[in-house]
This record gives C-alpha cells, structure tokens and sequence, in this order.
C-alpha cells in the first residue's frame, strides 16, 4: 500500500492554559518511512507524539493514524514513552507480559529482551534497572504488539554510546522488517545517521523537512577543514579559502572545494607537516541555527545524564 | 543483540488465548503479584491490624472469663470442651452458688442446666445486670454454648437454637471489668473494620496515585485495553486482598482468643464486601484531588486518623460524651465497624445491620460517582 499514509496530522494544536505547545503544524509519514522529528526541549515534540498515541486530545486539527482515530489505531501501534511507566516491584519478563495482556497478545519475553540488549535481566526487578536499562525495556513494550508503526520518544536520551549504537540498529532493523518508523530526538547526529527524513521542529510548528543530505545541501556546498600545522603561515591566502581562522597552529579553513584545498596544502607542507585534518560539512545543527539563530543543543535535557 | 531479532518480532508475540476474560484474570493476577511483593502493603493492611489484636486483646486479658455451670457432669464435660480454655474457666457449681458467682462479679456468666426431658434443653442463662455494655457478647457465648450442648447430649442440628431465659442477677456489688472474652469480642470487628478502611482508603488510592505520577497510568493507557478492565481488575485484587484481611484477623483471633464470627457467616461476609467497596471508592476520590503521592498521604490520613479513634474502634461510642458521639455519627468508618461487630459481638443477623449496609452502600455510590468524576490518567505534575 505505497503512499497511503501511517499519520497524517494537518494543523494540529494544542495548549497548555496560554503557552501555545503545538501551534499548527503539519506531518505526513508515509507507510514504511523512517522519520524523526528533531527540535529542542519543548518544541512540542512530544505533545505532538501524545496526541498521535491518543493519549491527549488536539485543541484543534486533524489526526489520523493508519487510516484510524488515534484511538482506535492503538492496537496496530507500538508505544515508547519518555517517563517511568513501568511497575517498580514486576520483573522485566513479568512488565513485558503485562503489556503484552493488555494489547491481548502472549509474549515471549526472552527473545524481545535480546532485541533490546537486555539478555538475561527476565528476572530482575524493574526499580533495580539503570536509567538507560529502564528506556529500552520501554523500546521493548513498544515492540510487544507486533505494531505496524512504532513511536519512540527519545529512545536514546540517557543512553551511553554502545547502548545508543545497539538501539539505532534495532531501528533499523525495524524499519527493515517494514514498519513505519516515527521518532523524536534531540541529537543531531542520531538524526542525520538515522532517519530517512527529519523534520525539524521548533516552538510548536514544522520549520523545514526533508532527508539529512538535502537539508544540509540546502545550506550550501562549502566546508570546514581543520588541520595542525605547526610554523606555517599565510593558509589563509591559498587559494579555494572563503574564509579561516586560527588558534595557535590551528587552522579552521572554510572551502567550497575541499579536494582543491587538500592538495595545495600538501603541496604547501609536504605529508608530514599537516597533522590532524579534519573535514566537516554543514550539520543539522547548522541548519537550525541558520533557521532559528539558536542551537538545539543549548537547551538542556533534564533526562542527560552527562 | 541478536542479528534475527528484527525479523522475529512477529514469532515473538501471538494473540493470547481466553479472549477479554483471560486478559482481565491475568491482569487480577499480576496485580496479585504486586501487591505481595509489595511488603508495606502487607505490614500496614495486615500485619498492624493483627498486632492491634494480639496486644490489645492480651493487655486486657487478666483472667479467663468464668462460666459457673449448674446441672449434670456431662454438659460441664461438653461445656470444657466447647468453650477455648484460654479465654473462659468452666466451674461446676449449686444453682444458688452460680447465681451467687454472677453477682459478685466472680463468674462472668452462669449456665444452669436442666437434668434432663425437654428437647431442646431450656437452659436459664443468669447474667449480671451491672454489666449492660457486655451482656451482648455473653448472651452470644451462652447461646453457642447452649447450641452445643444440645447438638452432643441430644443430637440436635447446631441450628436449633434453644429456648434461653436470661435473668439478671439482682444485689450485684461490683461491675467486674471487662474479660478478656468480652473485649476482644468488641475489639476484634472493630480492628477489622479499620483494617479493610484502611487498604481501600490509603492502599488504593494510594497506588492510583502512584501509577498515575510515574506514567504507568498512560502508558496503559496507550495500549487497547477497555479501562473498564484496567480499574476492575485493580479492585478485585483490592478484594482478595481484604479476604486475606478477614481470613488472617478472624483466624488469629479464633485461634488464639476464640472469637467466633457470629450466626450469619454470609452477612459478615456481604457486609465487608459492601465496606470494602466503599472505601476503595473513597480511596479513588482521594486520588482524584490528591496532586502527588505526598498530598494522597495526608488526605487519606487526615481522613482516616480521626475515625481510628473517634468511630469507636477501640473502646464503645456509647460511653463517650454526647459530643463525640455526634461526631462519631458523620464517620463513615462508624457505620462498619457497628454493623460488623452487630455480626460477631451481638449475635445479630445482616437484616438488623441494614442501617449501616444502607449508609456504607450510598456513601459508596456517592464517593463513586465523585471518583469517577475526578479520575485522572495524566501525572499532575505533568509539564508538557
């Protein structure tokens, strides 16, 4: 059924008393896609997701989920949500079973727990689980329906890296099994690696969307190359430089011609005398900043453990 | 991570059998599960109510009460048997000795026994009229004595409850205090009364409260699952948690003390059942105002710490200054404890409790209607 559409949410808002949390936004997720919806903290992400899930009721819009109202779609949907939810004295296995009662399926617990990295914890009580142990046994009761779209909110927030790494497979995976994919995050680089499409959000509506490479290309086509090179001077006049700046025998060169660039510093310092090169394209990062003038990042997240 | 995990998912789940039915039993079970691990939950529904028994049951217990017994070896033989050794001595005594022994407060109550012809035997039982606040509770020992000595000596069904002339003994001198027989017969409906207010009131609602801030609420939310069953699976688990209460409560006490649950077994158990609901719906209105766990806390004490002492748990109401006696009246809690204790102390029947069946029954609806009014599945600390 290609180009039906998984959701479809057309001017959706909501309030909370006078601060407008969604203000008209807009999304449509076809059948199979992988999406991620990224913005800072309280951009309306989540309500977004709630009110999706059925769990709030939009202040004005429309909201169809997998051609359904939102609560009637609940049995084909997979939920993972942000907070706690889970029973402090059930066991993994036991939270699993529970969930899995309520959406009137029986669930092997073993293999789903492998799924989400928690091999052998069946039988450890939910309140002895560290925070990133409790957010993937949350992706475990998103998966225990067998649903046909998948909503993940934040699902690596909290995460250390391996565990961050081992959860972007399983979507993956996911996505490759043929579920729709629909997830909130906060971190540019699980949106760029991750989904097919981004939509950004920020203060309650849609500011742009499209995949990770052309929103960036969007931006234009020049790049950052950073390299040590010590006793060197006058890089900044070579020739493919747009701009540059330096901090001791740091060099950050800004080049619409990255390749030009290279070779006239070789040329220039010979292999050893160029140490640490980097090269960085435009990130989403820069996309919301040339958008919004601010950074997602700076925004903190209350659930960041670092 | 498993390199198939992905593609298994489907194998992982399969619809489960026993349709809505099985679901809603699983659900009772888990919730079971819960509340037995659950140790505050067992300490403070069970094991306090059950130590407010032992103790306050032993701390008044000076002696075992004395029946005095005039009639024939074999219904004194009977009689010993019958009643538990450790809360009543049984004397055989002359007719005129036993009524003596009532009178100065020596015996708490006397059985004289006819030597025999009448079926059902007529048995007098003589108490002390000094004591009106206990008579009840004698009278119900004498007639489940009298009730026993027919089923042996004539083989008579327990059933057939004999013809008992009560006399009071005249020219008493002393109001002897209450035995140990006698106050634990009025403590112990009391306590359990408490007990079962109390898991509905502060367990509950309580745990509503919880599941609601933690996000467990929602989250069950998220999933198909009628409410409906959600909240009935939570109250019939609430259910079998107050039959605990009443098997562990009325046995300790059998046992160890051995109060008896009354003639109408079935009435106890409907009138705990009305209770039990009642207060489980007071519990949900609780957690409906309540904003956090804290606030739930102090509602459900301030609720309940005053009808501990002031509905006439652990000492008789009706002793109490005019007063208190008007407070006590506006306390839910009054209203139980009354009606059960009716059942056990009084040897009364549910049809001569209906007044408190009636109140507890519409101030359930009442307080369910409010609940349902004010149920919230949203964390009220909740800030997107």
């Amino acid at each position: 059924m290609a180009g039906q559409a998984a959701v479809e949410v057309g001017g959706l808002v909501k309030d909370y008393g006078p601060v407008h949390a969604v203000a008209g936004l807009d999304l449509r997720i076809a059948t199979g896609e992988l999406v991620a919806i990224l913005g800072p903290n309280g951009a309306g992400k989540t309500t977004t997701l709630e009110v999706i899930e059925g769990l709030r009721r939009a202040d004005g819009g429309t909201v169809r989920v997998l051609g359904d109202s939102p609560a009637r779609a609940r049995r084909r949907v997979g939920v993972q949500l942000q907070e706690g939810a889970l029973y402090a004295d059930l066991t993994c296995a036991e939270t699993l079973h529970y969930f899995g009662r309520c959406y009137g399926v029986r669930v092997d617990p073993v293999p789903l727990l492998v799924m989400v990295g928690l091999e052998g914890l069946g039988d450890r009580r939910t309140e002895r689980l560290s925070g990133g142990q409790k957010r993937r046994l949350q992706i475990a009761l998103a998966l225990c329906n067998n649903p046909e779209l998948v909503i993940l909110d934040e699902p690596t927030t909290g995460l250390d890296p391996l565990s961050r790494r081992r959860t972007w497979d399983l979507v993956r995976r996911l996505h490759q099994d043929g579920r729709t994919i629909l997830l909130t995050t906060h971190y540019i680089e699980e949106a760029e690696t991750l989904a097919q499409r981004v939509v950004i959000v920020d203060r309650g509506t849609v500011i742009d969307e499209g995949s990770p490479a052309a929103l960036v290309q969007r931006l234009g086509t020049a790049v950052t190359v950073s390299l040590t090179a010590s006793a060197a001077a006058g890089l900044d006049r070579l020739p493919a430089v747009l701009d540059a700046g330096r901090d001791g025998d740091r060099w950050r060169l800004r080049t619409d011609d990255a390749g030009g660039l290279l070779l006239a510093l070789t040329a220039r310092l010979g292999g050893a005398g160029l140490r640490d090169v980097r090269v960085q394209g435009p990130t989403l990062e820069d996309v919301f900043l040339a958008r919004t003038g601010r950074r997602i990042a700076a925004v903190p997240h209350p659930d960041e453990e670092a | 991570m498993q390199e198939r995990g992905g593609t298994r998912l489907a194998e992982i789940t399969c619809p489960a059998s026993g349709g809505a039915a099985g679901t809603f039993l699983e659900l009772v079970r888990m919730n079971l599960l819960i509340l037995r691990r659950n140790r505050q939950i067992l300490v403070f529904n069970v094991l306090v109510p059950l130590l407010m028994i032992l103790i306050f049951g032993g701390l008044f217990q000076s002696h075992p009460a004395m029946v005095a017994v005039a009639g024939p070896a074999r219904a004194v033989a009977v009689l010993r048997s019958a009643l538990p050794a450790h809360s009543f001595t049984v004397e055989r005594l002359s007719r005129a000795a036993a009524r003596r022994a009532v009178a100065d407060g020596s015996a708490s109550v006397a059985l004289i026994v006819p030597g025999g012809g009448t079926r059902p035997l007529r048995v007098t039982v003589v108490e002390n009229a000094a004591n009106v606040t206990d008579n009840g509770a004698r009278t119900a020992v004498a007639e489940a004595a009298v009730g026993r000595l027919n089923q042996v000596l004539l083989g008579l069904p327990p059933a057939a409850v004999p013809v008992v002339a009560t006399v009071a003994a005249t020219g008493g001198t002393r109001s002897s205090s209450l035995a140990s027989s006698d106050y634990i017969q009025f403590l112990t409906p009391g306590v359990l009364a408490y007990a079962v207010f109390t898991a509905g009131v502060l367990g509950a609602g309580l745990r509503t409260v919880t599941d609601r801030e933690r996000g467990t609420l929602r989250r069950v939310r998220a999933t198909p699952l009628p409410i409906g069953s959600f909240l009935g699976a939570q109250i019939l688990s609430q259910l079998v948690l107050v039959a605990v209460q009443v098997v562990v409560l009325l046995g300790v006490a059998r046992l160890v003390y051995g109060v008896g649950v009354g003639p109408d077994p079935a009435g106890l158990a409907g009138l705990t059942l009305v209770g039990a609901l009642c207060f489980l719906a007071f519990g949900f209105l609780i957690a409906g105002f309540a904003r956090g766990e804290q606030a739930a806390l102090t509602i459900g004490n301030l609720f309940s710490l005053p009808q501990l002492f002031v509905a006439g748990i652990f000492f008789p109401i009706s002793q109490s200054p005019t007063w208190l006696q008007a407070l006590s009246s506006v306390m839910p809690l009054r209203y139980f404890s009354d009606g059960l204790r009716g059942l056990m102390a009084e040897g009364q029947s549910l049809g001569a409790v209906a007044g408190d069946l009636a109140v507890l029954a519409g101030l359930g609806l009442v307080a369910l209607v409010l609940a349902a009014t004010t149920f919230r599945f949203e964390p009220v600390g909740a800030s997107r």
